[in-house]
């Protein structure tokens, strides 16, 4: 969900990507970053150590009460093992262990999902588990193209991450210097991430990174100097 | 490294991200890195197959070890691919001794249950490290990068949920009525065969999966530690600013032709000359006295007023008036909505009759109406016998009019002048007639003989159903088949129609 990265490195119909991306009516594109068997299998694990714990933790309390607490137990059980997905994917899109990782349910078209879905989609589990601990759901994750196993299929949701804000670093003591040409959003962005990233960098990686743009920096110190200074300026005017 | 012809997006990726791309990348040519796998991984359990038994274990355990020997090359084909060369399978398999070298001895010892395995391997492999700058070169990828031991991790349960679930599917399948005799000692024998089978699968699907994956986390940190997105935007960056500059020269460039055309035609510049401070000041109030720089204006517009209160005294003894009366309808409407409230319920009930009883009166009227209507249309079914039939059926004249007395007679007379198929047609418009002027069966101008036989079915006794079915069934072969009927059938015919229809008053 973060449109920035199209400005600064447009996508090349070639070039391949976990993002998908979803053109609304209104002609608005979603760009969502879908999520992969394995986060999604540790997710899972988790949730299931979380369920586990309360499973416990009714069985000892319930098993106090003889007959008739053995009765709500199986209820409990029951309810928490179907449910609970759904239950936690109605109030804010992911279960505690989707959290974890910033993982959402999202309807395929972007939409939030609905109950309808989130019914079917956590119903199939009953499916998508055959023959031994989601072995199919594995395989159809990674073979459908957007990482949907059976349920996500038949429901027509997608698990996303949330978009992620890329870390800004603080303001550096560099001094500002306008830009000596206008530049477009992207281009903008792509000098301030040079200056986010360049600590990072090794020295000499900086310069030949730099050097692309020697001619266009001005003459005053280096290229690598100059654009830092942009980017100092660059940031400011963000605030 | 031509990051031009990069086939992935380049953007800093999360390690869970990067894992993604890698499922992704060997999604997109899983069945070369599966060839690949299997060329290089088969031989050792095919090889089993042949030995003892008892060194099943033993060859599945060398089969898992030996990993490290069959990676590269999926490693060696990937690198390849992301820069847009797609190598066959032979060319990389040719090539062994270069793409396994460095890395064979390490991998297959002391780095075997490395957790970052996958993620080394890229560094041996295609920066072809070794010794101390490798291991520095992996402290410095390595730092802050826990995904490929996760990697590891979370392949390794896959692959055995995957060979566990593999196994369990064949014995599911496997009916109860096998597990029995020799079909059980088969069953017992191949156990460990099953085993095997199921493990180098689950093997051979996840290992092109985990590679990609490591291969793709060894590629983000590159991207992020050297700023691979940021060298692709520079270059398009210097490519426009490039392009921009050489458009702005060229611009400059015919300004200057221009002038240095045009030059000699133009009249010098010369400049206005400055006036005095006293003439300037009037400069400026004459200037300033034009209506752009303020003027006054007066404008009259008519406004509301909001209305003042206590003025209705003003109205006199109208208001008075008009006021009493107002307060007399209003009892009035009161009383009457008191009576209203009395009479409401039996009203309600009443009204309901009496709509209850118009809806009934309506409809029956509509029903009526509905009849009537039908009786009088042409295509209505409840015609009388005296409403008219169709005059013409296939062509031929079937009112009684038309038709001679005595039917049988006349039939009997042209069987005689040895005219058959004037006798059947006779035969055939008379019934018709019958049917349609005598029983007012209702045949449509548009029916086909067959839906005759059909109506004459539905609505007409057996003897006269029976008999007009044969005589439309000789009829049809001889009017369209163009079959001479024999004198005996017709004659019989005749007879049956005779008793058929004859006796009912024509």
């Amino acid at each position: 969900m973060t449109p920035a990265e199209d400005q600064i490195n447009p996508p090349a119909e070639r070039q391949l990507d976990t993002r998908y991306r979803h053109e609304t009516p209104e002609g608005i594109e979603l760009v969502l970053t879908l999520a992969g068997p394995l986060v999604r299998g540790l997710a899972w694990a988790i949730d299931f150590a979380i369920r586990a714990v309360a499973y416990l933790a009714f069985v000892l309390l319930l098993s106090l009460l003889g007959g008739v607490g053995t009765a709500i137990l199986l209820v409990t059980f029951f309810l928490i093992e179907w449910f609970y997905p759904v239950f936690f994917e109605m109030r804010s899109g992911s279960t505690p262990g989707k959290k974890i990782f910033a993982l959402r349910v999202i309807q395929a078209d972007g939409s939030p999902l609905t109950w309808s879905s989130s019914l079917l989609r956590n119903l199939l589990r009953a499916a998508d588990f055959l023959p031994f601990l989601y072995a199919t759901g594995f395989l159809a994750t990674v073979v459908s193209r957007r990482f949907q196993r059976l349920g996500d299929l038949a429901a027509g949701t997608i698990v996303v991450y949330e978009g992620q804000e890329e870390k800004r670093t603080a303001r550096t003591a560099v001094p500002a210097r306008p830009l000596p040409w206008p530049l477009d959003y992207g281009e903008q962005m792509l000098v301030l991430r040079f200056a986010e990233r360049s600590p990072r960098l090794s020295a000499a990686r900086r310069r030949e990174l730099a050097a692309h743009l020697a001619g266009f920096t001005g003459r005053e110190g280096t290229p690598g100097q100059a654009l830092l200074a942009h980017a100092s300026w660059l940031r400011r005017g963000r605030g | 490294m031509d990051l031009d012809r990069i086939a992935i997006a380049l953007r800093p990726r999360s390690p869970w991200e990067a894992m993604d791309l890698g499922f992704a990348l060997a999604r997109r040519s899983f069945r070369t890195l599966w060839l690949l796998w299997l060329v290089t991984a088969l031989p050792v359990p095919v090889a089993l197959l042949f030995l003892p038994g008892w060194f099943m274990p033993w060859g599945l355990l060398l089969t898992w070890w030996l990993k490290p020997l069959y990676e590269p090359f999926l490693l060696y084909w990937l690198s390849r691919s992301l820069f847009g060369e797609t190598l066959p399978v032979s060319v990389v398999l040719r090539r062994w001794r270069r793409i396994a070298g460095t890395w064979l001895l390490p991998g297959l010892t002391w780095r075997r249950f490395h957790p970052d395995r996958s993620f080394l391997m890229p560094v041996f492999l295609l920066e072809g490290l070794t010794g101390a700058a490798g291991k520095k070169r992996i402290q410095v990828l390595g730092k802050g990068q826990g995904g490929a031991m996760w990697l590891t991790g979370l392949c390794f349960a896959v692959e055995m949920v995957l060979a566990l679930s593999g196994f369990v599917l064949v014995q599911v399948f496997i009916p109860n009525e096998l597990r029995w005799g020799a079909a059980a000692d088969f069953l017992q024998r191949t156990g460990s065969i099953q085993v095997l089978a199921a493990a180098v699968l689950a093997m051979s699907l996840v290992g092109p999966l985990y590679v990609a994956a490591g291969f793709m986390l060894y590629i983000s940190r590159r991207v992020d530690l050297e700023g691979w997105d940021i060298e692709l935007g520079f270059r398009r960056m210097a490519r426009r600013l490039a392009e921009r500059r050489r458009r702005n020269l060229e611009r400059i460039a015919a300004l200057v032709l221009l002038a240095c055309l045009c030059g000699p035609w133009c009249s010098p510049l010369r400049a206005a000359p400055l006036p005095e401070p006293e003439q300037a000041r009037v400069l400026v109030q004459e200037i300033l006295a034009d209506k752009t720089f303020g003027h006054r204006e007066t404008r009259y517009t008519w406004q509301r007023i909001a209305k003042e209160p206590g003025n209705d005294t003003a109205m006199g003894w109208l208001g008075t008036l008009l006021s009493m009366l107002g307060r007399a309808t209003r009892s009035v409407y009161q009383a009457l909505g008191a009576l209203l409230r009395l009479w409401i319920g039996p009203l309600a009930v009443f009204c309901k009759m009496a709509l209850l009883l118009a809806a009934g009166a309506l409809l029956a009227w509509g029903l009526a109406r509905y009849q009537g209507l039908r009786r009088r249309l042409p295509m209505g079914r409840g015609r009388g016998k005296k409403g008219a039939g169709p005059k013409v059926l296939f062509g031929m004249a079937v009112t009684p009019e038309s038709l001679p007395g005595d039917i049988a007679a006349a039939c009997r007379r042209l069987l005689d002048q040895d005219r058959p198929r004037q006798a059947l047609a006779l035969l055939y418009r008379a019934s018709l007639s019958r049917l349609v002027h005598g029983h007012g069966l209702d045949i449509p101008a548009s029916a086909t003989e067959a839906e005759c036989v059909r109506l004459v079915q539905r609505h007409r006794g057996r003897d006269q159903s029976d008999c007009f079915r044969l005589l439309t069934r000789v009829w049809l072969q001889t009017a369209y088949g163009h079959e001479r009927p024999s004198r005996r059938e017709l004659e019989q015919l005749i007879a049956a129609w005779s008793a058929g229809f004859a006796g009912e008053g024509a």
